[in-house]
């Protein structure tokens, strides 16, 4: 099997060459223009360079209409500027891929320093309500193997799924084993062989229809359906379990790899799948006494675990960039003191 | 003797906002709004003014083709 | 049939009534277009319309062929994608002025950098009509509207110059001037880059009975009067209309 030493932007455009990708639409942004500049002049891919991210997620929604696969790939300011069209790809129910890779924000932040800070902009940063898939990987061979994931996943629930990663593992460079995974096939017609109207307006058979409570509910129910039984499929974590640990980390992509250093006294939890959130973590966490979240934000995920388990959960927030074991271990141990027993497992 | 009539036009009322464009463009005053409907007389030349300006397709003349009948004997 | 009619085949006049204002000149625009295809015999399945957000952006839904309603401003740049996937369609924007050169009026600059082979069709009544009637990037200088009430002191958007810059198709017309409205999308369509087609018309609820009009039939009057044809113009004057000669061809 081929064997590469590859940088994490370089796998995923490994995995998406491999996953049929026929178009690519980006604006420059560190940390992830390389995926475009690499991107530009493969033989049987399409790259535009447009004018800013709007116009490039637009252009993609436009060329996955008409028949593409697609990706767009970015960074926290390009993925705001992404926003209302992410919602209208969902209304309109257009597959494609969006990469953002996560740097320090808010606004201009620390371009070069990796983040978490995107997870809630991920799940809801576009108005109204949508059930977007969203992976985030923690390594270059997880790149890879999840963009095949992102690509099929999005063909399945005629969405876009977004695939989160961060100016570490983006950067990183490991060996990959270039597998091939199987591949999902564009189920929806393409453009210029029917009479139907896309439309970011509420709809019903494919006319709009502006002034229905009802017609809104069902539409929206139908989305939701479609994209969280979509998700069933890709229920991708990592769980290490620890018999003698009273307490469950939960880490996922840069910030995760440290945390394994802490496994002989924490069991770990890593969701892959961010959103919609894996069932599975339910039943893990009801082991354990304490769970505690560390994440290179200010909380983004740790209250949405709260309100998944119903219970108080610990925090380690982290955010500017800086991963220090040292760090981590002296806030762990800090916080634990502080937490309350869990009163119940049923 | 009166004109004879050239056209007929079929207006759909569904489709009709009154919108007042159609009669003013006549130059035969074939057409008015009364009480507030579209309304068609017999005086159309068929100048095809009323459904080309009409903004939404409420209107279709269609033209009418007089045969010239010598009398027999 | 009559051949007048014909060109219902590329409209679904299932979805009709459409949602404009009595007298409202968009219903003419979209015949006007339907017409143009008609005329060069195209394919429905050869034909994608896009639109944005506005009054005009809801023509896109009544094209009886794919059609797709985007974001506001965001129509050129999906539109840009389709062609690049697939160059074999016509790819045809049908938008409102504020959503062309307003909100999305810097995807128009590059597209016409980039020569991208569009039609693009500009229902340009010089106001945001959906919103209730502000000023837009067309507003003459000096008019009224909701958000200069002393009457407007930005200079109106030259289009023309911009579209003409980088060498693309630029015509105008206006809603009285059906059939040379239709003869100028005919010639953009057949246009190998990116053309423009800016067509001037009526908006007479929120926005010409306010400024004195007494009807929509009295601002067709006033661009009859107003405009004059002239077809082989390098650069059109503010009071002519036509097509322009195009170095990019
Ligand atoms: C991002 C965004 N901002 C504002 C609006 C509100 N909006 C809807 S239509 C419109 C103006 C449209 O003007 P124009 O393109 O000239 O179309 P018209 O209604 O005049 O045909 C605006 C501002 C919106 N839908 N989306
Ligand atoms: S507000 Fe103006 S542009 Fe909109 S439908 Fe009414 S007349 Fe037409
Ligand atoms: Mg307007």
């Amino acid at each position: 099997m081929l064997k590469q030493l590859l940088q994490g932007n370089q796998a995923i455009i490994q995995a998406a060459e491999r996953a049929g990708l026929g178009l690519f639409a980006g604006y420059p942004i560190t940390p992830a223009s390389e995926i475009l500049h690499e991107l530009v002049g493969k033989k049987h891919i399409k790259v535009l360079q447009m004018e800013d991210e709007i116009a490039s997620i637009n252009a993609c929604i436009g060329a996955s209409l008409a028949g593409l696969k697609v990706m767009t790939a970015t960074s926290g300011p390009g993925f705001s500027l992404m926003q209302e069209s992410i919602g209208l790809a969902h209304m309109m129910e257009v597959p494609m891929v969006i990469i953002d890779v996560q740097r320090v924000g808010p606004s201009t932040g620390m371009p070069t320093f990796p983040a978490q800070g995107d997870i809630i902009q991920a799940r809801h940063g576009s108005h109204g309500d949508y059930f977007p898939i969203i992976f985030y990987p923690n390594s270059v061979e997880e790149l890879y193997r999840y963009t095949f994931s992102a690509f099929n996943a999005a063909e399945e629930s005629l969405s876009p799924v977004i695939l989160l990663s961060d100016g570490y593992i983006s950067h990183l460079y490991e060996t990959v084993e270039l597998k091939d995974y199987p591949i999902a096939q564009r189920s929806m017609p393409p453009l210029g062989t029917s009479n139907r109207h896309f439309t970011g307006l509420t709809h019903q058979d494919s006319r709009p229809v502006t002034s229905s409570p009802e017609a809104h509910r069902e539409l929206l129910a139908q989305l939701q359906k479609k994209c969280t039984e979509t998700s069933r499929n890709y229920s991708f974590y990592e769980y290490i379990e620890n018999t003698e640990a009273d307490t469950l980390l939960i880490a996922f992509g840069a910030l995760s790899r440290a945390v394994y250093q802490f496994k002989d006294k924490y069991a770990l939890f890593r969701p892959i799948r961010l959103f919609p959130m894996v069932e599975e973590l339910k039943d893990v966490a009801s082991r354990y006494e304490h769970i505690i979240v560390l994440e290179m934000n200010a909380g983004q995920y740790c209250y949405q675990i709260e309100r998944l388990l119903h219970r108080e959960v610990g925090l380690v927030s982290l955010p500017g960039g800086k991963i220090d074991i040292k760090e981590i271990s002296d806030r762990l141990q800090g916080l634990r003191q502080k937490l309350p027993k869990q009163v119940s497992v049923s | 003797m009166p004109r004879q009539k050239k056209g007929e036009v079929a207006i759909n009322h569904d489709y009709c906002k009154r919108c007042n464009i159609c009669p003013q463009f006549c130059p035969t005053k074939n057409l008015e709004i009364v009480g507030g409907k579209l309304v068609s007389y017999d005086r159309c030349i068929a100048c095809f003014n009323c459904e080309r300006y009409c903004p939404d397709l409420a209107i279709e003349v269609v033209k009418i083709y007089h045969v010239e009948t010598t009398p027999a004997g | 049939m009559e051949d007048t009619v014909r060109f219902k085949r590329f409209l679904k006049e299932g979805n009709l009534p459409t949602p404009w204002c009595p007298g409202c000149g968009n219903g003419q625009v979209l015949k006007s277009l339907a017409q143009a295809f008609e005329e060069l015999n195209l394919d429905k399945h050869q034909v994608v319309v896009v639109s944005g957000i506005g009054c005009a952006g809801r023509s896109a839904g009544f094209f009886d062929l794919d059609s797709v309603h985007t974001a506001h401003g965001r129509a050129i740049p999906l539109a840009e994608g389709i062609k690049t996937a697939n160059e074999n369609l016509k790819v045809v924007v049908s938008s409102g002025d504020g959503d062309l050169l307003g909100i999305g009026g810097n995807h128009l600059l590059h597209a016409t950098r980039r020569n991208t082979p569009l039609t693009i069709v500009c229902y340009s009544n010089e106001i945001y009509g959906m919103t209730g009637g502000q000023a837009s990037p067309t507003t003459r200088l000096n008019t009224k509207t909701l958000t200069t009430p002393e009457g407007n002191r930005d200079v109106p958007f030259n289009v023309q110059a911009i579209i003409k810059a980088h060498n693309c198709f630029y015509a105008r017309s206006t809603t009285f001037h059906l059939p040379h409205l239709k003869k100028c999308i005919v010639e953009a369509l057949r246009h190998p880059g990116l053309s423009f087609v800016d067509v001037i018309t009526q908006c007479i609820v929120n926005n010409g009975r306010r400024i004195g009009f007494k009807d929509a039939f009295e601002m067709l009057m006033y661009y009859k009067n107003n405009y004059k044809i002239n077809d082989n113009a390098e650069f059109l004057k503010d009071n002519e209309i036509g097509i322009t000669r195009c170095a990019g061809v």
